[in-house]
């Protein structure tokens, strides 16, 4: 659905690349998680897939055609939800009515749902909410527009923990099949339990590319007590109860995704992708 | 896959005026106010005018709005960009599913057209107020609009004789497009300053004109001395052919650096000209 | 729905739905929630509910009917028990025997702190 071919971006010419001969590909009908540390170009990616920034070598196509060229069929199947935004202040009623003809299939219903799963009226005023308030009604018009491509940006900062949680409950709600969602954050537990892929970015490299499936499947995840090193550790780090380690699963029962852990795992040891899962 | 949808226009121009809506309100107070201290100005002296003075002082009166009008267009050219000069609009304009052709055409009218509309109704308002008030001060003299009008479209009439002289049919064609590609030669200049300059668009603008100007006259000065000739006899329609045509070939360029301008924008303002 | 370390949440989410049909949440033959409806519940992505209630219908807690969803089985609560019995015999219990061989805690203890607890918690009457 998505696919990144060796792209050059850079911010100017004196800085380094943020992306440099990087690929990837997306698939459809799945929840990715887009990770990554602070400044590593999670939002220039978004911004690259949407075609809001242009590479200048390679290319990023969505759905077959290249992002670059704003084709309004293109645009109107993705959507993008930026980490930070300016609503007009006007009635949702009134900002959805000019919204909507852009957005074949927008669903009223959807939207009515997602408000009432967040907490809010459906006759508000964009400009008489509190901003985490405002951000749960966009979240709200971003689900309903039900583009096949929805790209979010740190959806869940700035909200408060009982919204973090309505958050979690509307995209269980709204994610029917047909729709991708990428997540790009880095509060990771607030929607690990939603993925269904994990991507983690370092810079150009992608250090983890796989479905969560995959990854509980060969990894677990245990605390254990704190001072005895554990044999088959392949990354430990201390925590309330002792430590926390990823293990192979090696025919073990299977443990819940700590994404966390694996995360700090793999910036440690960039390599332990290619040991865990050697290309298909 | 079409390139301009009537109906998809029709949408993006809507969004357009209603998410701008404060704006273009703020431009027509403006207007009406930059129209009613005109209007005050012009007309404060209590009429010891005879009745056939008042006929000049409305028809002087009404050039002074033209000649405003001119001024407020140059303006409303400066705004078409205004909206992308943050990253939010820009986000939102770069992410809206329509082609280019019809986001820049919907921008483009509300700058033009928009702002025509604009001046007229503010002029038009200011021009009733007065008539409203200055009755109660003492002395009252008839709207100006109608000469207003008058002037505006019928402007052909004054040029003719513009050495005293009749001129020829096809000198006088060359004389008036010559002044109208140059105001809209001007008027695309600030076209292209407002999607090339980050702020100040229009005082900016106004600078880079005046310097231009200056240096355009050094430059004839120097150049020619006293063999440059085009403006002492105007009777070369060749020669102001050939300046038509220079000038219509600016215009095309201003335009296209324009929309290319608008086509290449990206969300991350790398190009903009920091003054 | 928080979910402990340990176990997986598909695990976690079948254990739930365990709880509440033993609760009596629900009746015989009764329809659960939809995997969609469910997943709303406990904020957690389909695919996981999904897991949940194939673990369920493979145990026979539940049964599928094809179109219209998930049913609980008219035998649900004793085979859960039954299973919940097996894993308690099966790994809690020789943990805990474990801990009594290293705390030198006898067998007579156990019954005789066993008796206290009974006669200080009396069991429910039974509906």
């Amino acid at each position: 659905m998505i696919a990144i071919d060796h792209i050059h971006f850079s911010y100017g010419r004196r800085r380094t690349a943020v992306f440099d001969d990087f690929s990837l590909t997306l698939g459809s009908d799945c929840i990715y998680g887009l990770l990554g540390k602070n400044g590593t170009g999670k939002s220039t990616l978004l911004y690259l897939i949407a075609g809001l920034l242009l590479p200048s070598r390679g290319s990023v196509r969505y759905l077959g055609t290249e992002t670059r060229l704003r084709r309004p069929e293109t645009l109107s199947e993705l959507y993008l939800l930026p980490e930070e935004f300016t609503l007009p202040k006007v009635r949702l009623a009134e900002y959805v009515k000019l919204h909507r003809p852009f957005y074949p299939r927008f669903s009223d219903e959807l939207l009515q749902q997602c408000l009432t799963d967040f907490d809010l009226t459906p006759d508000l005023h964009l400009g008489e909410l509190s901003m985490g308030q405002r951000k749960k009604a966009y979240i709200s018009f971003a689900l309903a527009t039900n583009t096949r491509l929805l790209l979010m940006d740190e959806p869940t900062n700035g909200l408060d923990i009982p919204s973090k949680s309505q958050f979690r409950r509307v995209v269980a709600r709204s994610m029917t099949e047909g729709r991708t969602l990428l997540i790009s954050t880095h509060q990771v537990r607030d929607i690990d339990a939603l993925l269904d892929h994990v991507v983690m970015l370092d810079g150009s490299r992608v250090l983890l590319n796989r479905p969560v499936a995959d990854i509980c499947a060969a990894l677990r995840f245990d605390e254990v007590a704190a001072g005895a090193p554990v044999a088959d550790a392949l990354y430990a780090q201390p925590s309330p109860g002792g430590q926390q380690v990823v293990r192979r699963a090696d025919g073990r029962p299977e443990t819940p995704l700590n994404l966390e852990l694996l995360f700090n795992a793999m910036l440690d040891r960039p390599g332990l992708a290619a040991e865990i899962f050697p290309e298909p | 896959m079409k390139n301009f949808d009537l109906g998809r226009f029709g949408h993006v121009l809507r969004l357009d005026v209603q998410q701008n809506r404060r704006r273009y309100l703020k431009y027509l107070a403006i207007c009406y106010l930059t129209c009613l201290i005109a209007e005050f100005i012009l007309f404060y002296k209590p009429s010891r005018y005879g009745a056939d003075l008042v006929a000049v002082t409305i028809n002087s009166a009404a050039n002074s709005f033209i000649l405003i009008q001119f001024w407020m267009m140059l303006a409303g050219a400066s705004t078409l960009f205004e909206n992308l000069k943050t990253k939010g609009g820009r986000q939102a304009e770069l992410t809206l599913p329509a082609t280019n052709a019809e986001k820049f055409l919907s921008r483009y009218l509300l700058s033009t057209v928009g702002f025509f509309l604009f001046y007229l109704t503010g002029f038009v308002a200011a021009d009733l107020t007065r008539m409203a008030v200055f009755p109660l001060l003492g002395h009252s003299l008839p709207s100006t609009v109608p000469a207003f009008f008058e002037t505006l479209f019928g402007r052909s009439d004054s040029l003719i004789t513009i050495n005293g002289e009749a001129v020829s049919r096809a000198l006088w064609v060359q004389i008036y497009l010559l002044a109208t590609l140059g105001m809209i030669l001007t008027h695309a200049c600030y076209l292209v300053g407002s999607a090339l300059l980050r702020k100040n668009v229009f005082v900016l603008t106004s600078l880079a004109l005046f310097a231009l100007a200056v240096a355009a006259g050094w430059v004839t000065v120097e150049l020619a001395g006293a063999r440059f000739e085009l403006f002492t006899s105007v009777d070369d329609t060749w020669q102001l052919a050939c300046l038509n045509a220079v000038l219509f070939v600016l215009i095309v360029g201003c335009y296209w650096l324009t929309w290319r301008r608008f086509t290449r924008i990206q969300v991350v303002g790398r190009k903009w000209l920091r003054p | 729905m928080t979910f402990k370390e340990g176990k997986p949440i598909y695990v976690q989410i079948a254990d739930r739905i365990c709880d509440e049909i033993l609760a009596g949440a629900y009746a015989a033959d009764q329809r659960i929630p939809s995997v969609r409806e469910y997943s709303v519940l406990v904020e957690v992505n389909v695919n996981t509910t999904v897991k949940a209630y194939d673990h369920l219908a493979q145990q026979g807690v539940v049964y599928n009917r094809r179109g219209m969803g998930y049913y609980v089985a008219p035998d649900a609560p004793a085979l859960i028990r039954a299973e919940r019995r097996q894993a308690f015999t099966g790994e809690v219990l020789p943990d805990v025997f474990r801990q009594m061989r290293l705390l030198g805690i006898g067998a007579d203890e156990l019954v005789e702190r066993w008796r206290q607890w009974e006669a200080a918690h009396p069991a429910p009457p039974h509906p």
